[in-house]
């Protein structure tokens, strides 16, 4: 899944440390959500949408079917 | 923070009651199996040794975070990472299956030189498919 956490945080020049220390989480966390190695879970989605002012739909780009089982 | 404050005091206090014990451990352990062999009492030395330096190592960083707010943020960040979190369930169920076909093999192997080694072997693998199974039922239920 893409998102729009990189893009957000250099248009309000925070750093990935600030960042992290906000969200409670490691820079490395950080460094992979941007990389979109790693997927953020609900509540950490929710939380950086917060941070942001913006919603979870504007940061995280779901791109179809990715990871559905069934269906 | 509270919440997690409360928690790293009652692991301190976990900690050092392991601490407390090992002396009484040692003592009991070497009573206990005063007549197994000096192999069989190093075995049970050794284990209660490194028993015994994991209990410092969790008491002395739960001791410093409880008195350094730095330091308790830090590792509450770094227990309630949810990406450490994931990487912890990824690398256990991992190196489980892992070790799983590793100790088959080892036990076919060992089936040509030792009946006793591959027959223990055996059993460890049926305790450990055994355990998993249980496992994944408790969290069936509860998820």
């Amino acid at each position: 899944m893409k998102n729009r956490i990189q893009e957000m945080r250099k248009s309000r020049k925070v750093t990935q440390q600030e960042l992290a220390d906000a969200l409670s989480v490691t820079r490395q966390t950080i460094i992979s959500l941007e990389n979109g190695r790693y997927n953020a879970s609900l509540t950490l989605a929710h939380k950086t949408a917060q941070y942001f002012g913006t919603t979870i739909e504007e940061l995280f780009i779901f791109e179809g079917d990715e990871n559905l089982i069934g269906g | 923070m509270k919440e997690f404050k409360k928690q790293i005091e009652k692991k301190l206090k976990f900690w050092t009651l392991i601490c407390c014990l090992y002396p009484s451990v040692l003592i009991a352990s070497k009573a206990i199996f005063k007549n197994a062999n000096d192999f069989g009492q190093g075995v049970v030395f050794g284990a209660c040794s490194g028993a015994m330096f994991v209990a410092i190592y969790f008491l002395l960083r739960n001791y410093y975070a409880l008195h350094d707010e730095e330091k308790l943020k830090k590792l509450y960040v770094e227990l309630t990472d949810e990406r450490n979190k994931a990487i912890a369930g990824e690398t256990m169920k991992t190196a489980s299956v892992i070790n799983v076909v590793i100790a088959g093999i080892a036990c076919i192997v060992a089936g040509f030189i030792n009946v006793t080694v591959s027959i223990t072997l055996c059993a460890d693998i049926i305790l450990n498919v055994l355990i998993t199974l249980a496992v994944q039922l408790y969290y069936k239920k509860k998820m």
